[in-house]
């Protein structure tokens, strides 16, 4: 039986237009048609401004339509005297945790829709209990809504939703405004509804990852239903997807990835679970092979990789050499023999020459590896000692306030000391309160320092003398949400009222807004048009435009993204690499997204409990997954899957287990293995070598010089970034890829 | 300043006045506030102060936190009390050059600053011991006799709750939107008057887009839960009249009957 059935439905509105100062009539929802099952999980997906939270509304009765027809439990929603109990039938989630909260106590709160229905008080206090219950809020029955977190808030308003006893509920993106570590927990509470309580649910996101496990799936763009089918058909045409401005869930972009790089993922495939079982069979097949053989022809493919997979994925072949040679000495002095046969047989062949260079290049590699670990290991957690006059210097900064209620003293930030350089690209990570805001704060002055002391290039801001509008210019600072701190009646006013308030004159200021705006990549149609007419991402991209204007050379954002679609977020994070690459702009990046984290920057600052307990680069910092863990924070999804795999290998006592081992661990024992490797690789570049004197070629030895030198260079360009573990998909494709066949 | 502010804020403890009917409570701050207006005695004073600290007391709130509430309003308080004690005439005191302080005036301020202080004491032993909704409730339902002069008075009391459950997130967005706006090189704290009223556009333009947007946004959270007005709703709560509420209607009427007594019978012998 259907609970929900759309036909041919029609939303117009109309809106005032700024820009030609008349009134235009858009086109919300375009001919939709839809049927929703009792009892389904259903996923809408959509783009920002794709319509569907206003399918959302309409679902509930909270809009009526244009054209078409909407039944909800049979009731027709255009029907006046039906409304109330459509709405009874359909319950509605909204997106912002505070905006739909209206009790000052969570019980009242609770009570508020079956109050409004007219139940007696007996029965309310039953459903009050019961829908905490099933929340699991029961704790906070009594709390005030100002003092729970956002996901909390959200279950809050799950539990007034659910005492209303609905047979369904429309959540709108209820976790864009919550950060990651409380939206699993939530999205868990309401697959729940629907498998404990048998609830229909209609979940509208732009996160196609939320609802992969849904029954059905449509897909919205532009106000039209584009896609539809289960998550399982759909994950199977990624190109549709991408298509209709969605980020493909992490295992189904994996999965494409590599069968783009020619490993063979059946098409049934679809799943992480699905996928790592896979891996496991296709190592498991890889390993019955001739290791040396295999390991052979792949480095001859490797070669042929692009260039960012190949040093890494030789590293790896490299250390299953160390691993094979370690165990099996025997059969180590047989396949070098067997190799040396092969070199011998060849005479002049490419394939040795290929082969020695790729020896000596690995060699070099991992000695550099393992100085960089060396390195790394001393670094981390011992802030940098040297001042550097250039940037940001924060010197054993802390920031003490009394807290209201008890007044006892709690510590924002304490004794934090960083430096942070003309041309870099951080990011700060941490859980909601461990400091990171305050932290941000007192990099451009809005925060002064209880103690320590701050110093921008070289001086104290704290000084009397110094201008603090002077650091402002320089170090800007980029709010969430900027969108909300808009006012002016245009977008060239809004811009440019930053350069107005550092003095600048009319015409420079709209100068500089221009170029920003340009630089922002906001065409200069728009100059005149109010921002408040603009669409959410240009919004934010001229709130951003407006900080740009004031020419800083340090720009810091707190989540530049939240809340962004696909398209959206790419178009951001290109000009900040833009602007960081380019420009020479330093950036420094809040966030909670560790994939965003792990995808841009270069080195990672992690807070907890307002210190910092990790400073370093981004995969240095990653590696260490088991202590982010502990401090509530989670890791990129492409290191996740790896250290999944890398276990899933290990339990089946596949002997590849370290050729994924050696750059997660820096324990004593793998620096022995890979020190050993690197002396064995090196003996069997001089039995190379040696051979290939025998053989008295002497341009051969040019050669393999002139590749040695080339193999340096390239590693010392590579040292900056990704020496370990794969950070994004496309590392990960390539490091499966590159040790299979 | 308005985060200083202990006035409308709820404490939580158990005790008698807790439990109170917010009617009774409402109306119980009405009459003393009423009494304290009483011509001026200081045995009538001294009844109110007794009753006050009974009050205090039975509350089981803090006197610190009593105190606390009356901080921010001190200011008003000596202004006040220096207007009075230089304005009113009668048998000169002391004279500073073309002000001069006398006996009256110095009573006048002094009857002042001790109203005030009761005032705003009295007032916050009833916010602490009732939950905004309680109040909203209290009130709607004790002045439902209103309605049928066409008094809104279920629509002014949601006002009230909601405006109460909202101060707190439009004051967090207020501190943000000023710190955006100091990122962007305003100087709060430098000019004029004029120049300070200027620079706060940029602050109040976003705060009213703001208010406007989260009030939208509830208006539809609250249709979609049902809401419909104040016909045929219920509650959770329901205000019913207990044996302890009529107690203590009977308590207040003696001490407004004793004050009466005080105040104008008794005067007139002495």
């Amino acid at each position: 039986m259907n609970l929900i059935d759309v036909k041919n439905l029609l939303f117009k509105y109309k809106m005032y237009s700024g820009e030609k100062e008349e009134v235009i009539e858009h086109t919300a929802i375009d001919n939709i048609s839809l049927s929703i099952k009792k009892g389904d999980f259903v996923g809408i997906l959509g783009h920002n401004g794709s319509g569907k939270s206003t399918l959302a509304k309409q679902l509930a009765a909270l809009l009526k339509p244009s054209g078409g027809i909407i039944y909800v439990g049979g009731m027709d929603t255009a029907k006046e005297e039906q409304i109330l109990d459509i709405r009874k039938t359909a319950g509605l989630v909204f997106q912002n945790p505070d905006n739909q909260l209206i009790g000052n106590i969570v019980e009242e709160d609770v009570a508020f829709g079956p109050e409004n229905m007219g139940i007696p008080a007996e029965e309310i206090e039953m459903r009050i209990t019961k829908a905490l219950a099933s929340t699991g809020m029961t704790a906070y029955r009594e709390a005030s809504p100002g003092a729970l977190s956002g996901g909390q808030k959200q279950k809050i308003a799950i539990s007034g939703v659910l005492a209303m006893e609905p047979e369904c509920i429309i959540f709108d993106e209820p976790t864009a405004m919550i950060d990651p570590e409380s939206r699993k927990e939530l999205l868990e509470a309401i697959y729940d509804l629907k498998r404990l309580k048998n609830i229909t649910v209609i979940y509208i996101t732009h996160f196609l990852q939320e609802v992969s496990q849904a029954d059905y799936l449509y897909v919205m763009s532009h106000g039209k239903i584009t896609l539809k089918g289960t998550p399982e058909t759909l994950f199977k045409i990624p190109e549709k997807l991408v298509e209709n401005n969605l980020e493909l869930p992490f295992e189904v972009a994996l999965i494409d990835d590599l069968r783009k790089k020619s490993v063979d993922v059946p098409e049934e495939i679809y799943t992480k679970q699905q996928l790592l079982e896979f891996l496991k069979y296709h190592f498991q097949k890889d390993e019955s092979d001739n290791i040396v053989l295999s390991e052979y022809k792949s480095e001859r493919k490797t070669i042929s990789e692009s260039s960012k997979s190949n040093v890494k994925s030789q590293a790896k072949e490299n250390s299953r050499y160390g691993n094979c040679l370690e165990k099996q000495s025997d059969s180590y002095s047989i396949s070098v023999d067997d190799r040396n046969e092969k070199l011998a047989d060849n005479s002049l062949g490419d394939l040795n020459l290929a082969d020695e260079t790729e020896v000596s290049k690995k060699s070099h590699e991992l000695k550099e590896t393992s100085d960089i670990k060396e390195d790394a290991s001393k670094n981390i957690d011992e802030p940098k000692k040297t001042e550097s006059t250039k940037g940001i210097t924060l010197k054993n900064i802390s920031y003490q306030y009394k807290k209201q209620d008890s007044g006892e003293e709690k510590y924002a930030i304490k004794d934090i000391s960083l430096a942070i350089e003309p041309g870099e690209f951080v990011a700060i990570i941490g859980r909601t309160g461990s400091g990171k805001s305050t932290l941000i704060q007192h990099f451009n002055g809005l925060f002064q320092p209880k103690s320590g002391d701050y110093f921008f290039n070289g001086e104290n801001i704290w000084e009397k003398k110094y201008d603090l509008k002077k650091l402002r210019q320089k170090v800007a600072l980029c709010f969430q949400y900027p969108e909300y701190q808009l006012f002016e009646e245009n977008v060239l006013k809004d811009i440019a009222f930053g350069p107005k308030n550092l003095g600048f004159d009319k015409k420079e200021c709209e100068e500089k807004a221009r170029h920003a705006m340009q630089l922002a990549g906001l065409s200069n149609e728009l100059e005149k048009v109010s921002p408040f007419s603009l669409s959410g991402g240009q919004k934010r991209r001229v709130a951003l435009a407006g900080i740009l204007a004031m020419e800083p050379e340090y720009l810091i954002l707190d989540e530049p993204v939240a809340g962004m679609d696909a398209p959206g977020k790419k178009i951001l994070f290109d000009l900040l690499h833009h602007l960081n690459k380019e420009r020479g702009i330093t950036i420094v990046l809040v966030s909670h997204n560790m994939d965003d984290v792990a995808d841009h920057a270069d080195r990672v600052l992690v807070m907890e409990n307002g210190q910092l307990k990790m400073d370093g680069k981004t995969e240095e910092v990653f590696v260490r997954k088991d202590e982010l863990t502990e401090m509530g924070l989670g890791v990129p999804q492409a290191v996740e899957f790896y250290l999944d795999l890398k276990e899933i290998l290990e339990e089946t006592d596949i002997d590849l287990e370290n050729a994924f081992s050696h750059d997660m661990q820096y324990n004593q024992k793998n620096r022995e293995v890979s020190q050993k490797t690197i002396e064995l690789s090196q003996e069997n570049v001089e039995i190379n070598q040696k051979e290939t004197k025998e053989k008295g070629t002497e341009m051969h030895e040019k050669k393999i010089e002139a590749s040695n030198e080339k193999a340096k260079e390239y590693i010392k360009t590579k040292r900056t970034k990704n020496v370990g573990i794969p950070l994004n998909i496309d590392e990960l494709a390539a490091y499966i890829a590159g040790g299979s066949l | 300043m308005i985060r200083e502010m202990t006035l409308g804020q709820y404490y939580k403890a158990d005790s008698i006045l807790h439990k109170l009917d917010p009617r009774v409570k409402l109306l119980g701050t009405l009459l003393f506030v009423i009494t304290l207006f009483f011509p001026k005695s200081l045995l009538s004073l001294g009844i109110a102060t007794a009753f006050l600290i009974l009050i205090v007391k039975l509350s089981k709130v803090p006197v610190s936190m009593m105190i606390r509430g009356v901080k921010p309003l001190f200011i008003i308080i000596c202004f006040s009390a220096i207007i009075n004690m230089i304005s009113v005439s009668g048998d000169m005191l002391v004279k500073i050059g073309p002000i001069t302080i006398a006996k009256q005036g110095l009573w006048m301020a002094f009857y002042l600053v001790v109203r005030l202080v009761y005032l705003v004491i009295g007032s916050s032993v009833m916010t602490f011991t009732t939950t905004p909704n309680q109040l909203t409730d209290g009130l709607e339902k004790g002045f439902h006799f209103l309605k049928k002069v066409h008094v809104p008075v279920h629509e002014i009391a949601m006002m009230m709750s909601i405006a109460l459950r909202f101060i707190p997130i439009l004051t967090e967005e207020l501190d943000k939107i000023m710190k955006a706006q100091m990122s962007r090189g305003v100087d709060f704290e430098s000019g004029n008057i004029l120049e300070r009223g200027k620079k706060l556009i940029p602050v109040l333009v976003p705060l009213f887009i703001a208010a406007i947007r989260r009030a939208s946004d509830l208006a539809m959270a609250m249709d979609a839960r049902c809401y419909n007005g104040g016909e045929g709703k219920t509650r959770l709560h329901p205000l019913i009249y207990e044996k302890r509420d009529y107690i203590a209607y009977g308590i207040m009427l003696l001490y407004v009957v004793i004050m009466i007594f005080c105040s104008f019978i008794l005067k007139r012998f002495f």
